[in-house]
């Protein structure tokens, strides 16, 4: 099937229902435009998928009679104000900081990327954003074309065109800009203006994920951009997302309100705006006074109390694993049968339901979450068998009591990071060999230092740490770190039979079955050498009041806010 | 007095500087800002070329000398998270940081006078008691406990009081009691242990047979007499009450300097740290300067040994 799609194709219908649904397996790089099909109270496929028609957000939702249609919830502005508790807020509205919440909320408000990626179903499809489509040229599948949407503008009247595309790459790959997504688009060899409304990509090699990448690099004005400096614009910044910001006080507050040069929807409420509220129980707190409307990172033991105060909530499985990186350069864990004997020792579920209220999901033996490309459903975890751990470290010749171990954790950085630190080392103490393992608590600047092996510390027995999926959603680019030579992974883990999997599956179109294959083999190896200790997918926990009309928090973690509002 | 003020003004100097040094030190060891700025997907290029836009390349000497040089001229550089100037970044949220602690103490002192009278008074009655309890107990719970209970009652449960942030008119009130709790329940105990001491001496008893009203003698003599080591006793607090305000800032979202040097400090933003720690140096050193000129006003022993 061809990626490439023109918005008035009278075959549109056709097309649209085929990349839909194989969107939804978890392999498509091109998605519909939708306004020739979506229309509000027409049928729909796939339920909370959002489509932006005329302006408007349609959802598709279940209506009174039970079947799927799509659902207007407001005309533009009539959703009022929508106050949103946040734990903080990016200190500036740079756009290439980074991809992952909380900056994606405000990046994805104010800007627009060539793609969109819908995620409210757990699985990426991709929607038309700057670009209307995009395909890779014929015979030469290491080079995108994207088109570019006509006749819209920047508020400050520059037009949105091929050269504000080029302009904003070139920008980001510059590494005299330091910018942060940089490292997103490495392998961006050439970008050329093919004409005005039409630019063309080439990597070093086929990436076939490269549509899905640049959904989280917005397109800005150039000349306004360059005038400006990135400093002074990022201060007042303008861009084509649903909202503008009005005003801005770092670590406070952000305002954003409907943005008339919005390329594709006017979002259901007239004005968002975020307060920065710290302190988890106030951020609670202000929620239940009726201070705000909504709250972001809910703490585990608040979930029962808000709901029973009839509040709404709403939790997502991060794209993000929580794992363990077993030292395995030297010592007892340089024995893979050692490593086995962790995975089978720790009671993942356990730590689901004592110490993050039932919500997560336990990992499987792989490094992305099921819904995203790149998951093998034939890798599974390592069930919780304490005796057929004690058998392992047995079989490797571990004396009874003779293990000290040291678990380095951070603290308040991954959501109840010390409580389940403190809660895999008991499990881990209950393993015959082990006689202790201590728990290390780094604050952030040393957990980075451990994590990029620069500090004093050096990285012990067990470092935890959040393996987060975004902005790609597929499995290789976590994988790759596992890769014999990967800087920030120097575990003393190295297995040619994995590298070559991995090459292998980085070189073929992400949705072949080749890919996937591939893909598996090397999870399979991954799981075998272990050089992981496997923990659960975290829960990102919102709430909200029930005067909402639509609260809804995509795979991403990131808060829709484009159709929510007050009834 | 001028000498006092020259000496103070020396001592500020010495005291930014010698603070500035520790902290630049102190920063650099807790490691590398690069790090932190870069996020966990930056290449090892993208981090070399941040640590070498930010002068961190440079050698350490280079880096103090650079640091002084900016200390002289209140210029500290752009923070390295907000991309703004450091320095106005402070000094924006400093008045509510400063509004706050004048508010959280007036009400220490205002409270705190009367109680510790009453105690002392009252000291053998029921009632007496009751406000020695209150007091232990207010010096007992920390400040943001304090301060999370009252959101609980005011905000939540009576909804009369918003529970964050400083744009309400009453949005002062719950900060500035959690915030004076602890001082308010301190002054009482040391008022009223300072005035027990006062009503034996003889000048009381000369007043009451000269037939002074309690009152007079109570707020024209023992007052006055108690508030020179009260005085100095408030000097030393008032650093550790900047310190208080940070907490209380966090748990009631007040936009003050506390939210940005704990982000500074996470972030290792040693432009906004060097910065807040200034201006948090220099407001401490005035506030003792006007303690000190508050000496000379009340006690006529000091003013004469100065003279």
């Amino acid at each position: 099937m061809t990626r490439h799609f023109e918005i008035k194709n009278k075959f549109l219908g056709v097309f649209l229902s085929l990349s839909l649904a194989l969107s939804l397996f978890g392999a498509i790089n091109a998605a519909p435009s939708s306004a020739a099909v979506s229309a509000a109270g027409t049928k729909c496929s796939t339920l909370n998928v959002q489509d932006y028609v005329n302006g408007t957000a349609l959802v598709c939702a279940t209506n009174s009679s039970g079947a799927k249609v799509w659902t207007k919830y407001f005309t533009g502005g009539a959703g009022g104000t929508v106050t949103i508790g946040i734990g903080a807020l990016p200190a500036t509205l740079e756009a290439y900081a980074a991809s992952a919440p909380p900056r994606s909320y405000v990046v994805a408000a104010i800007y627009s990327g060539l793609t969109r990626v819908d995620l409210a179903t757990g699985t990426p499809i991709l929607m038309p954003n700057a670009a209307d489509s995009w395909a890779q040229e014929k015979g030469r599948p290491e080079v995108w074309v994207f088109n570019i949407i006509k006749g819209k503008e920047f508020p400050n009247g520059e037009p949105m065109n091929a050269d504000a595309v080029k302009a904003s790459l070139d920008y980001v790959m510059n590494p005299k800009n330091n910018a942060g997504l940089r490292a997103k688009v490495l392998d961006i060899t050439k970008i050329e203006v093919a004409s005005e409304y039409q630019v063309k990509i080439t990597t070093s090699a086929p990436r076939y994920l490269l549509p899905r990448t640049l959904s989280t690099i917005p397109i800005l004005p150039p000349k306004l951009f360059a005038e400006q400096g990135a400093t002074t614009f990022w201060k007042n910044p303008v861009g084509t997302g649903p909202f503008k910001a009005t005003s801005f006080t770092p670590g406070v507050q952000l305002t954003l309100e409907a943005n008339p040069y919005s390329l594709r929807v006017k979002p259901s409420a007239s004005k968002i705006i975020f307060k920065v509220i710290p302190e988890d129980s106030s951020r609670m707190a202000a929620l239940r006074s009726g201070g705000v409307d909504v709250v972001t990172k809910v703490p585990t033991d608040s979930i029962s109390t808000l709901k029973s105060a009839n509040f709404d909530i709403k939790s997502i499985v991060e794209p993000a694993t929580y794992i363990m990186s077993l030292m395995a350069k030297s010592g007892a864990l340089s024995d893979k049968r050692v490593r086995q004997a962790f995975n089978y020792a720790v009671d993942k579920q356990a730590l689901i339901d004592g110490i993050n209220g039932g919500l997560g999901q336990v990992a499987e033996a792989q490094l992305i979450p099921k819904g995203l490309t790149g998951f093998c459903n034939s890798v599974t975890a390592y069930p919780f068998d304490l005796a057929k751990a004690n058998d392992l470290m047995k079989a490797a010749g571990i004396p009874k009591k003779s293990l000290n171990l040291t678990f380095q954790s951070s603290t308040a950085y991954i959501t109840n990071d010390v409580l389940m630190a403190q809660a895999i080392s008991q499990m881990l103490e209950k393993l015959d060999a082990v006689n202790s393992v201590k728990v290390e608590v780094l604050e952030f600047s040393k957990y980075l230092d451990v994590y990029y092996l620069r500090g004093a510390i050096p990285r012990k027995d067990l470092f935890a740490w959040r393996m987060s999926s975004s902005p790609d959603l597929d499995a290789l680019v976590q994988m790759e770190r596992y890769t014999t030579g990967y800087p920030t992974s120097n575990i003393g883990y190295s297995n040619r039979n994995y590298d070559v999997a991995i090459n292998a599956a980085a070189a073929l179109d992400v949705k072949s079955t080749a890919r996937t294959a591939r893909l598996c083999k090397a999870a399979s190896i991954l799981k075998e050498d272990a050089p992981i200790l496997w923990g659960i997918h975290t829960p990102d926990v919102w709430a909200g009041n029930k005067a909402l009309e639509r609260l809804a928090v995509d795979a991403g973690g990131n808060i829709d806010l484009v159709s929510i509002g007050n009834k | 007095m001028i000498r006092i003020l020259g000496s103070r003004l020396l001592q500020l100097i010495l005291v930014v500087i010698g603070i500035g040094t520790l902290l630049f030190f102190l920063v650099r060891i807790s490691g590398d800002p690069a790090l932190a700025i870069a996020g966990s997907d930056a290449t090892t290029e993208n981090i070399a070329s941040i640590r070498q836009s930010l002068g961190l390349d440079r050698s350490i000497l280079e880096q103090y000398l650079s640091f002084l040089q900016n200390l002289c001229t209140l210029n500290f550089g752009d923070s390295y998270t907000y991309l703004l100037p450091a320095m106005p970044l402070i000094l924006e949220a400093l008045p509510n940081t400063l509004y706050l602690s004048f508010v959280a103490f007036l009400l220490a002192i205002v409270v705190a006078v009367p109680a510790g009278i009453y105690a002392a008074v009252k000291r053998n009655s029921i009632s007496g008691r009751v406000v020695m309890s209150f007091s232990m107990l207010g010096q007992s719970i920390p400040p943001f406990v304090i301060g999370i209970f009252l959101i609980l009652v005011f905000s939540v449960w009576l909804r009369w009081l918003p529970s964050f942030g400083n744009e309400a008119r009453l949005s002062i009130i719950m900060p500035s009691v959690a915030l004076s709790a602890v001082l308010m329940a301190r002054y009482t105990r040391l008022i009223r242990a300072y005035f027990l001491e006062e009503l034996n001496r003889g000048y009381v008893r000369t007043g009451k047979s000269l037939g002074f009203t309690n009152p007079r003698i109570w707020f024209k003599h023992i007052l006055r007499n108690i508030s020179v080591p009260m005085l100095s006793l408030i000097g030393i607090d008032l650093g550790k009450f900047v310190g208080g305000a940070v907490i209380v800032e966090a748990v009631f979202a007040w936009p003050g300097i506390g939210s940005l040097m704990i982000n500074a400090v996470k972030a290792r933003d040693y432009p906004l740290l060097e910065a807040g720690v200034f201006a948090i140096a220099v407001m401490v050193v005035l506030l003792n300067l006007i303690v000190d000129l508050l000496y000379l006003y009340i006690d006529p022993r000091i003013r004469a040994k100065v003279n």
